[in-house]
């Protein structure tokens, strides 16, 4: 008991509040589930009768208990993917090959002592990157992660994500502003210059998709794709999908535009007076933005949850369990014991230094493995939301990686470079690819009125 | 400028991915050990130069030196005086741990200790009262402690430094450097004769003296090294 | 150790009270003049004058080095501390010379009122007077003496009604050769390992516990009460123009060894001479001025005066006011060795240049001793010397030189007859005898 409430008492608040929330949640979505359950019809009846809210309230937390996850990952990648092209190993002790890292890094960013300068304006210190954050997790709302699984399908996605993300620009110069610090405040400015130039790039790029698509909906987007990877919007709009990409490794601070971050700059950046906690929340918040930008641009470009090919004939898995009746329960028990046996064996057999235990621990892995590849395989093949996650998850991780392998390549830009860049060239090519479609629109529709919607 | 822009950056990637394929450079110490030359200066070992006496003078400037006191001295130097073998900490947190116990005045768990024979430690406590708990009077404190038990135990050694607050390494430093302090009992004969060969008493300059001049004190004529 | 019989017309200032049969008897002492110059420095003269008069006489240090005595206590006096120390250095670290154990023996009175003097004019509240921990009688005469000069008011609280509390403690100390040196002392005062210190900052200026601290021989202190009672003028007369005063020496030669209290200036002539002459068919063939880490004067060279500037000119060091003369039973390179192994191993092992240095100069004269040196062993004896005088952290490795120094300076022939003729003058050694095609 004592560990417990010493750990709780070395928690800053926001860990508190983190670590009284989550779990909170976690409690009511299972006792939700289990008044379902037990109480059967009136619960069921409530949550139909209030179905969007409650659709909603599940969406959200499902947005935001995924982001930290996954922010933890890609943080592990980014440590593991950079180490590995600087022929170094990266994290290697903590977990296997150090994939606890990250997790040990946000425990400790919980741990660290948060405190706030002297004469800096409290509410606005502590709001600042919880703006931040929110502004960069709440775009997550939109964007589909497989067919039927979206937040919330508005006709006008779009461009609810674009005025969401814009929002950060306030978090920022929050930052730079409550620090009390006129470094931080100059370094708030610069990156809050940087991020609304790249934003006009951003959305200009975005225009020629919307126009071959005829919509704002990022659901319609991407079922717009659908078919062979040829369908994809990459090949119709190729500097579109480039003056993109580089606006959105803007807009998410990374490398080469991370000047804000980096280790030479922060000192005159606008998280030099975070630590802790809120620190963290920036911290997050950037690598959630990775993932966001990856998934935004997978969806625009890359066909968001297709598969590369369509499914070539229609498969309908009639899988009833239930209908083996008292069988099952002799499966459930019988089969994973079956499997260990069977992949244990050849282990076992083939080298005398694998003694029996050794033999079973690996079989009874790889068993595991084998089942869930199995049950995986299957809601692949039986349900089409399953294959569009993984579609899109891999796809999006694709990207991610492509920013990872950035960052451990490119030099930083400096800020007059990047200004130059976003003012003189990005924005008179965003124009210019606005002009090239628009034209060749009008000009197949001429030729061929059937061709485009 | 390149015709086609952004190439540079291109070609940069392909290099990076190149390498994220490549075998890594690491050497993941301590499992693996990296090869150093014959001549190294970094190993953490004592040496010995090429008529095999060991370099080091045990003059525990290191061990004074270190901040976090994890050098320790053992083995025979050079004098012939065997010192105390103390033992390597395990890692250098457990030094750190033991160190900060030490200073905040509680016991220290001594893994080494068990090596050696437990002492009576009231003598040393008496002797501690008696100069008041002073670091400022270790000299006196250690005759002090010798004439009670004959030589200074490492435990009396290791008492006396967690109740004046100073370093072991100190104590030892300033113990072991004048010669009629000894770390092992008179009656150790063996030990006796290797300290007074390899660091000759006063009586046995004069001595020496007085037969190199062949004068009043000694006998004239020839004789081997003296 | 016997007093050998100098000339009548040298004076008698450390040794005045000599004969005295109870030295520990302050008030027969007392009837012969001791503490007077405490009462005058305290009456009279006040600390100022004391370091003024000190000053005036040229006083200079008698443990070796001889630094003036009035500037030391001039530096101890005028740095700002909250306390200064005097330490009165009667460790004789030359196990065979006897001077300042005599000297404490004789008239220990001379020697605390000497401290307790220096204690007064720096401003010291706390002297200590170091000697050997082996000598019993001596301790046990001045802890009387200390005893008796605090009850007659010359030590302890308020000295003399002066104001200035001075307490006067002995310490004996033991346990290395090293502890002669002043900072070695020091640290064995303060219960530290006995090595030295980086000078500057001097001792006199930041030493015992960081305080400013007066280390002085116990002859230069006794020497002090006769100045203040004479007047400065009166010592500045005797002895040499740059080193007045006395100071004792401990003659030994084949015939005899004895102390004696000379001015300083004499030439080693008349000192050799104090012991006695040889017998005939016996030749004086080397001095040893300084004890073991001293230099070795061929006798052509007699005629040089004990004083410190001419005796470095020549190559040697006044030391612990030894000479020994060895007449040519003695082989140089021998005793060289011999000198250099006791320095060696008595070295406390901080400095490279010492600690590895001189076991290297030791290894040579061991070669050479054999009639097995290397062809590049005297180069390197040179070579090494001069380093180790360059880069000494304290004298002890700088007159560890000395012996070899001065016997390749002066005795090149003996070396020569060593190595290159496989032979030894003295017969003492034993030089392999190698044929003409192996030596270089």
């Amino acid at each position: 008991m004592t560990a417990i409430s010493r750990s709780w008492n070395r928690l800053t608040l926001p860990g508190k509040v983190i670590f009284t929330v989550v779990p909170a949640l976690v409690v009511l979505t299972i006792g939700l589930v289990v008044a379902i359950a037990i109480l059967g019809g009136p619960a069921l009846d409530l949550v139909v009768a209030n179905l969007p809210i409650v659709r909603f309230v599940v969406a959200a937390t499902a947005i935001l208990l995924m982001t930290i996850p996954t922010a933890f990952l890609i943080i592990y990648m980014e440590m593991k993917g950079i180490a590995l092209m600087n022929l170094r190993i990266g994290p290697d002790r903590v977990g296997p090959f150090g994939s606890l890292l990250s997790v040990v890094h946000g425990l400790k960013v919980l741990m660290k002592e948060d405190f706030t300068p002297t004469g800096a304006d409290s509410v606005v210190f502590t709001w600042a990157p919880v703006v931040v954050y929110l502004a960069s997790v709440m775009t997550l709302l939109v964007i589909p992660f497989g067919p039927g699984l979206v937040g919330q399908h508005f006709q006008l996605g779009l461009l609810y994500f674009f005025a969401i993300s814009g929002l950060s620009v306030v978090g920022l110069l929050m930052a730079g502003w409550a620090s009390f610090n006129k470094y931080s405040l100059l370094g708030g400015l610069r990156s809050a210059a940087q991020v609304i130039s790249y934003e006009i790039p951003l959305v200009l790029s975005v225009v020629g998709v919307i126009m071959l698509a005829g919509t704002m909906d990022l659901v319609v987007i991407v079922e717009n794709q659908a078919g062979w990877f040829t369908d994809w919007y990459i090949w119709q709009q190729p500097l579109g999908a480039l003056i993109f990409f580089i606006a959105a490794t803007a807009e998410a601070n990374r490398t080469p535009f991370d000047l804000t971050e980096a280790d030479s700059e922060i000192v005159a950046g606008f998280a030099t007076e975070y630590s802790g906690m809120r620190f963290g929340f920036f911290f997050f918040a950037e690598y959630v933005n990775v993932f966001i930008i990856s998934a935004l641009t997978v969806t625009l470009f890359f066909g968001g949850w297709n598969a590369p090919f369509p499914w070539p004939w229609p498969i309908t898995l009639d899988l009833d369990p239930g209908s083996l009746g008292i069988g099952l329960l002799f499966v459930v028990a019988l089969v994973p014991l079956a499997l260990t046996l069977i992949l244990a064996t050849p282990f076992w057999l083939v080298s005398s230094r694998i003694k029996g235990w050794q033999a079973l621990v690996i079989g009874f892995v790889l068993a595991n493995l084998f089942l869930v590849g199995a049950v995986a395989a299957a809601g692949y093949i039986g349900f089409d939301w399953v294959a569009g996650l993984a579609w899109f998850m891999l796809k999006a991780y694709v990207f991610v990686f492509i920013f990872v392998w950035m960052r451990g390549t490119l030099p930083r830009v400096r800020i007059d470079q990047l200004m130059n860049f976003a003012w003189k060239w990005l924005m008179e090519l965003a124009f210019l690819n606005i002009f090239i479609t628009a034209g060749a629109i009008i000009l197949i529709k001429y030729l061929n009125p059937e061709a485009l919607p | 400028m390149s015709f086609v822009p952004g190439l540079g950056i291109v070609k940069g990637m392909a290099i990076t991915l190149r390498r994220f394929f490549e075998p890594k450079v690491t050497i993941k110490y301590p499992e693996e050990s990296p090869d150093v030359a014959p001549r190294f200066r970094g190993r953490l070992q004592l040496l010995y130069d090429e008529w095999g006496t060991l370099k080091c003078e045990t003059c525990f400037q290191c061990a004074q030196a270190c901040p976090i006191e994890c050098i320790d001295m053992g083995g025979i130097d050079t004098r012939g005086r065997y010192h105390v073998h103390w033992g390597p900490p395990e890692t250098y947190g457990e030094r750190r741990e033991e160190s900060a116990l030490r200073r905040s005045g509680r016991p220290v768990p001594d893994r080494a200790f068990h090596h050696f024979q437990p002492v009576d430690l009231g003598a040393v406590d008496t002797i501690l009262d008696e100069h008041d708990h002073d670091p400022k009077r270790m000299l006196e404190i250690l005759e002090a402690t010798q004439s009670a038990y004959g030589y200074l135990p490492v435990a009396a050694l290791k008492q006396i430094s967690q109740k004046t607050g100073a370093w072991y390494a100190m104590i030892y430093g300033t113990a072991s450097y004048y010669g009629h302090l000894r770390f092992e009992p008179a009656e150790d004969a063996a030990q006796a004769t290797a300290v007074a060969a390899a660091r000759p008493p006063d009586a046995s300059y004069v001595t020496a003296l007085g037969a190199a001049l062949g004068g009043a004190n000694g006998r004239p004529g020839a004789r081997g090294r003296s | 150790m016997d007093r050998l019989t100098t000339p009548a017309a040298w004076p008698s200032i450390l040794l005045g009270r000599a004969n005295a049969p109870d030295p520990t008897d302050l008030d027969a002492a007392t009837r012969d003049g001791a503490f007077e110059g405490l009462r005058l420095a305290v009456r009279d003269l006040g600390p100022t004058g004391v370091i003024a008069t000190v000053a005036a006489s040229g006083l200079r240090g008698r443990g070796g080095a001889g630094f003036p005595t009035g500037e030391k206590w001039r530096t101890a006096a005028s740095t700002e501390a909250p306390r200064r120390y005097v330490v009165a250095n009667g460790y004789e670290a030359d196990p065979a010379t006897f001077t300042d154990r005599t000297l404490l023996e004789l008239d220990p009175f001379s020697v605390v009122e000497g401290t307790l003097i220096a204690a007064y004019a720096v401003g010291a509240s706390e002297a200590f007077i170091a000697v050997r921990a082996g000598e019993g009688e001596i301790i046990r005469r001045l802890e009387a003496a200390v005893a008796d000069a605090e009850e007659a008011g010359f030590a302890g609280p308020d000295v003399l009604g002066s104001g200035h509390d001075i307490e006067l403690r002995i310490r004996p100390v033991q346990g290395a050769y090293m502890l002669g040196e002043e900072t070695v002392l020091l640290k064995a005062l303060e219960g530290r390992r006995g090595q030295p210190e980086q000078r500057p900052p001097y001792p006199a200026a930041r030493g015992l516990f960081g305080m400013p601290t007066v280390v002085q021989n116990v002859q230069t202190l006794a020497a002090v009460p006769w100045i203040i009672r004479n007047g400065a003028a009166t010592y500045a007369a005797i002895g040499g123009p740059d080193s007045p005063g006395t100071v004792l020496v401990q003659v030994r030669t084949p015939v005899g060894e004895g102390i004696a209290e000379i001015p300083l200036g004499t030439t080693l002539r008349e000192l050799v001479a104090l012991a006695g002459s040889l017998p005939r068919g016996r030749k004086l063939k080397a001095i040893l001025i300084g004890g073991p880490s001293g230099g070795l004067l061929p006798t052509d060279l007699l005629d040089t005066p004990f004083d410190y500037g001419p005796l470095r000119d020549a190559g040697a060091h006044l030391g612990s006011g030894s000479i020994v003369a060895a007449d040519d039973r003695t082989c140089v390179v021998d005793l060289a060795r011999l000198l250099t192994r006791y320095c060696s191993s008595e070295a406390c092992g901080k400095s490279i240049p010492c600690r590895i240095g001189t076991r290297r100069l030791v290894e040579i004269a061991d070669r050479i001793a054999d009639g097995r040196p290397r062809h590049n062993d005297l180069g390197i004896l040179v070579d090494l010397s001069s380093d180790i005088v360059g880069s000494a952290l304290c004298d002890h490795e700088r007159l560890t030189t000395l012996p070899l120094a001065t016997g390749m300076r002066y005795f090149r022939s003996e070396l020569d007859d060593h190595f290159l003729r496989s032979s030894c003058p003295a017969g003492v050694c034993h030089p392999i005898a190698v044929t003409a095609a192996t030596t270089h």
